[in-house]
Order: structure tokens, then C-alpha cells, then sequence
């Protein structure tokens, strides 16, 4: 049984001492974000007993397993919705794996994610009026950006002008919070429309339902 | 034959503008090159004229008005000669070949054939090995006429095969 010997938090570094019988797998890992996933892949494929997990997120293996496998969505398809997703879509990802009688809810990932902070994973629920959605980006997310994920998730696509009289904030200040989602590949540029206008692969159907 | 599956991405309105995040134009220009490749595979296309590009289906979608603007699709050709699957056919690059297999692997089916079909130490037209009812069920069949003297060359230089001349048509002799 392995055991998890100090965990040490520095801002957006982890320092993880595993502890197992064996003297020679003793090892140290630092995850710095947003490496923190992957490394904790590896960590779980080479050496560890889910026991572990279990102890340090404090769930049992359920929502241990849904973690996982959310975190391994969110790294699978990252590179094209820039590390947004809905929850319809995980959902949907998610049991399109599972056996019919063994299906989860919404509410299990939810559960799952929120669990997953402990490690540190970088990863967030959003709610929305009508849906939520989870990001896995690393750095923190304003209020601002949150702001315009959900309304992008309404309406599709944005434009400055249109967010800014949308939410009453200054041209300024709309092209500033899209700027920094386009700097963190949320969010893509399109300069065939006029005025310029920004799309949202997460919230695109075409991407969410793409194999 | 079955349509050709145009990606999620040919129906999103940004991909069509070259992406200012370098992290994000990486992953629009893999989509983009397998996306050219996956399209001239599809339609047996062996060249792309630069000039006539911007006029190709596979670089426009009119039903969400959009189109790669010149220099994108330069861009895009460029990234596909950096992997090996273009080859400008002079220095202007007005012109390429496009490879959606490697010249090597076209040779390696084609000397397979040869040898399946017992076609060793005989001679076979060119025109028997792409357009030939023979090989109708080949990958090769259709092949673009250049990039099939490019893959026959590579198995001369291999030393499987001789290319031969007969004044206004061509023949290779498998060894």
C-alpha cells in the first residue's frame, strides 16, 4: 500500500513524496501546471495502487475512475477546443464507453471534478443558466472570461462590439478579456466576417460531436 | 464510391484565417494538411497549381463563405513540403506534386504487384500500371503519370526495376 508522505503546495507547484514498501520506489515528482495531468498519469500507470488516490482525494473508486477519465478527455482533446468543454459533452464521451447498465449523470462528473482539486488538477465546473461546462486551462480564469465563455456558449460566436453592448462593459475592456482567451487557444479568430469575430470550438457542434 | 468526409473544421468559419496563437496554428495546420491530403487521396489529385488553389473546393467552403486567402494556402503547401508530401515542381513554386503516399511507399506497392501478378524480369507499359483494367483495384491505379516515373525511379536506384524509353511511350521491366 502506497502512502502519500507530504504534499506540498507552492501557488501552482506540487510536490508529491510517494512512499511505497519497496525503498527502491520511493520517488518525488514535482508538477508544475499544466504538466500536473499528464504527470499524474504517468505516476498512476508506472507505480501506483488506486488505494492511493482513494486516500489522497478522500473518494472511493468510483468517482476516482470518472476523474480520471475526465482529465484524460480534457488532455485528449485539448488541442482542439483549447481545454473547454460542455458537461453534455464529457457526458456524452463518456458513456459512449461505458456499458449500457453502467451509465453516470451529470452530477457524477461534477462530483468527480471537484473532487479532482485536491491534486491540484487545474480544473473547474463552470455553471451557466442553462448548462455547465469544465475547463482544464491552466492559469486562473477572471470573472471576466467566465463571463464570455457563457455567453459564447449561447451565442456561438463573438464579436467585441456585440459583447461589449451585450454585457455593458467598455469596448476596452471586452477586447481585452477575448484577447487573453485567444493567447490561451480557447477561442479562434476569424477575419472573413465583418467586424472580426471569434469562435469557440468547445461550444461549435461540428467539433463537440467529432470523433 | 462513398463522398468524401469533410472534417468538422471545414465548417468552422475561423479555420479558414490563419490563427495568430502558434499553439493553436499548429493544430490548425495539422488539420489542414491531413485535410489536403485526405481531399486529393479521395479525388486521385497528383498537383496542385498555386494560381488555380484558391479556386479548389478543398480551400473554399461557399456554403459558410469562406476561403483560405492566398498566402494561407501558401503557408499550408509550405507545411506539407516540410513533411515530405509536396514537392515543388520549380523554384517559383507555382507548381507541386502532392504525395499522400511517400515516392518510396508508391514504388514498394507497385514492385508488390509486379511480384504478385508473376510480372518479373517482363516489361509493362506505364500506362498498364496506372490506368490498366488490371490494376483497377490498386491504390496506384489513377496515379498521377509523374509521380509514377518519380516512384519507378526510386525502385531503379534500388536496383528492382528498369525504366526504358520506346520514342513516344514509356515502359519499366521489373528485376
Amino acid at each position: 500500500m502506497s502512502r502519500v508522505t507530504a504534499v506540498g503546495d507552492c501557488r501552482r507547484k506540487y510536490l508529491l513524496v510517494l512512499t511505497v514498501p519497496s525503498p527502491s520506489f520511493t520517488m518525488a515528482v514535482v508538477l508544475e501546471c499544466p504538466c500536473v495531468i499528464l504527470c499524474f498519469f504517468q505516476t498512476r500507470k508506472e507505480c501506483l495502487v488506486s488505494g492511493f488516490w482513494c486516500e489522497m482525494l478522500g473518494v472511493g473508486d468510483f468517482y476516482y475512475e470518472v476523474g480520471v477519465q475526465v482529465v484524460e478527455l480534457c488532455v485528449a482533446t485539448s488541442h482542439r477546443n483549447g481545454g473547454v468543454l460542455s458537461l453534455d459533452e464529457v457526458q456524452r464521451r463518456l458513456n459512449a464507453r461505458r456499458r449500457h447498465d453502467n451509465q453516470i449523470t451529470s452530477d457524477d462528473i461534477v462530483r468527480a471534478v471537484k473532487k479532482l482539486r485536491v491534486l491540484g488538477s487545474g480544473m473547474e465546473v463552470i455553471a451557466t443558466g442553462s448548462s455547465q461546462f469544465i475547463y482544464s486551462i491552466p492559469g486562473e480564469l477572471s470573472m471576466d472570461h467566465t463571463t464570455l465563455l457563457q455567453l459564447a456558449e449561447s451565442k456561438g460566436s463573438l464579436t467585441v462590439a456585440g459583447t461589449a453592448t451585450n454585457l455593458g462593459w467598455t469596448e476596452e475592456r471586452t477586447n481585452r478579456a477575448i484577447q487573453h482567451l485567444l493567447q490561451v487557444g480557447v477561442t479562434w479568430r476569424d477575419d472573413q466576417s465583418s467586424p472580426p469575430s471569434y469562435w469557440f470550438p468547445a461550444f461549435f457542434y461540428q467539433c463537440a460531436t467529432a470523433e | 464510391m462513398t463522398e468524401f468526409e469533410w472534417p468538422w473544421q471545414y465548417s468552422f468559419p475561423p479555420f479558414f484565417t490563419l490563427q495568430p496563437n502558434a499553439d493553436v496554428r499548429k493544430t490548425q495546420l495539422d488539420a489542414w494538411c491531413s485535410l489536403v491530403l485526405g481531399w486529393a487521396r479521395k479525388n486521385n489529385v497528383g498537383q496542385i497549381d498555386v494560381t488555380g488553389a484558391t479556386s479548389m473546393v478543398v480551400f473554399r467552403n461557399d456554403s459558410i463563405s469562406r476561403a483560405l486567402p492566398a498566402d494561407g494556402i501558401r503557408v499550408v503547401l509550405d507545411e506539407l513540403a516540410k513533411r515530405g508530401n509536396l514537392e515543388w515542381t520549380d523554384k517559383t513554386k507555382r507548381r507541386g506534386y502532392i504525395f499522400w503516399r511517400s515516392v518510396r511507399e508508391w514504388g514498394q506497392q507497385i514492385y508488390q504487384w509486379a511480384q504478385d501478378t508473376s510480372r518479373m524480369n517482363t516489361v509493362c507499359t506505364l500506362f498498364e500500371i496506372n490506368q490498366g483494367d488490371e490494376t483497377a483495384g490498386q491504390e496506384f491505379h489513377g496515379l498521377d503519370g509523374d509521380i509514377l516515373i518519380k516512384a519507378l525511379r526510386a525502385l531503379e536506384v534500388a536496383g528492382k526495376a528498369e525504366l526504358m524509353d520506346f520514342g513516344d511511350n514509356q515502359g519499366v521491366k521489373f528485376l
